[in-house]
């Protein structure tokens, strides 16, 4: 008998002994063997409601993803970034009122009016 | 090819569960020996035998059913092998605090069925070959032991082995041919 089919003649034994073994396991491992796959199949989700369980989550992350960047953003609800020089709102009435245009604009000139008549 | 993948439990009409509960009766003995002659602890292999399953079945239960057996094995392998890692750590703390150094290990057999009665003498020679072959296995470094078992029990190829056991086909070769030569070395002028 060549070597190589020594050892083929050993693999096979030793498959046969390990196998005797496992089928013969005590009743008190079985049980348990038992319980552990009861449970574990429970645990198994069918692919179906597998796949509405990830929908669901990838919903709830994009909304929240929306959610965070739309606040972060210029102009978010809680917290809006203050633009220069506009800091209250009456400011943009303000300046949107056409028939006070005129008068910002002859301001300067005003100024330089009455430090005219100071230096005067 | 994986010698269980054309056995009854692959899905065809049966649903997930069904399926998944014909799978694990297939493999869990095999599981739990393999994870016995691992850990040496009927608790501790019942433990992670129980771990492989739930995570087989919460996150892999959606995947084609031939494709269990691996998944399967490669989580039992990463428990066996986090169980490894845990126990030198202990067995570590316990040298150093000079209790228990892991030579408490139950008696291999302690955990097979009483022997058929009607043939008494071949099963007590055939126990004895048995108690010496999972003996020689515990004695091997885990990853021989793992290449071993995996691919002489489970019927594992090089490649499903190495995706087993999460290592390169070189390794698996290294750590089989290792394990043979031992174990012929250990049993065979000892076997019936």
């Amino acid at each position: 008998m060549t070597d190589d089919e020594k050892e083929r003649m050993f693999l096979e034994n030793a498959k046969a002994l390990l196998q005797d073994g496992a089928e013969r396991l005590d009743e008190s491992t079985l049980a348990e063997l038992r319980v552990a796959r009861t449970r574990a199949v429970a645990r198994s989700v069918s692919p179906a409601r597998r796949g509405w369980l990830w929908l669901s989550a990838a919903t709830a992350v994009a909304a929240a993803v929306v959610i965070t960047f739309s606040m972060w953003l210029p102009g978010g609800a809680r917290n809006p970034v203050p633009v220069a020089g506009l800091e209250n709102i009456e400011d943009v009435d303000l300046l949107s009122g056409a028939e006070e245009i005129q008068f910002y604009r002859d301001l300067e000139f005003y100024r330089w009016l009455d430090n005219e008549k100071d230096a005067g | 090819m994986y010698a269980t993948t054309n056995t009854t439990w692959r899905m065809g009409a049966l649903d997930t569960g069904q399926a998944l509960n014909r799978f694990l009766v297939e493999v869990e003995r095999r599981a739990f020996r393999m994870a016995y002659i691992a850990t040496g602890s009927r608790e501790d292999a019942l433990d992670i035998v129980q771990d492989a399953m739930l995570k087989l079945a919460q996150n892999y239960a959606v995947r084609p059913s031939d494709e269990w057996p691996l998944l399967f094995q490669r989580i039992l392998q990463s428990r066996v092998r986090d169980w490894y890692r845990r126990s030198k750590v202990r067995s570590y703390w316990n040298v150093l605090v000079g209790g228990l150094t892991g030579e408490d290990r139950d008696n291999p057999l302690s955990y097979v069925a009483e022997t058929d009665a009607r043939e008494p003498q071949a099963q007590a020679l055939r126990d004895g070959a048995m108690k010496r072959l999972e003996q020689g296995v515990q004695q091997l470094p885990l990853r021989q032991q793992q290449a071993f078992l995996l691919r002489v029990w489970e019927g594992l190829d090089v490649a499903q082995t190495a995706r087993a056991m999460g290592c390169s086909q070189g390794s698996v070769k290294t750590h089989f041919s290792r394990a043979v030569h031992a174990l012929r070395d250990m049993l065979e002028d000892h076997w019936p």
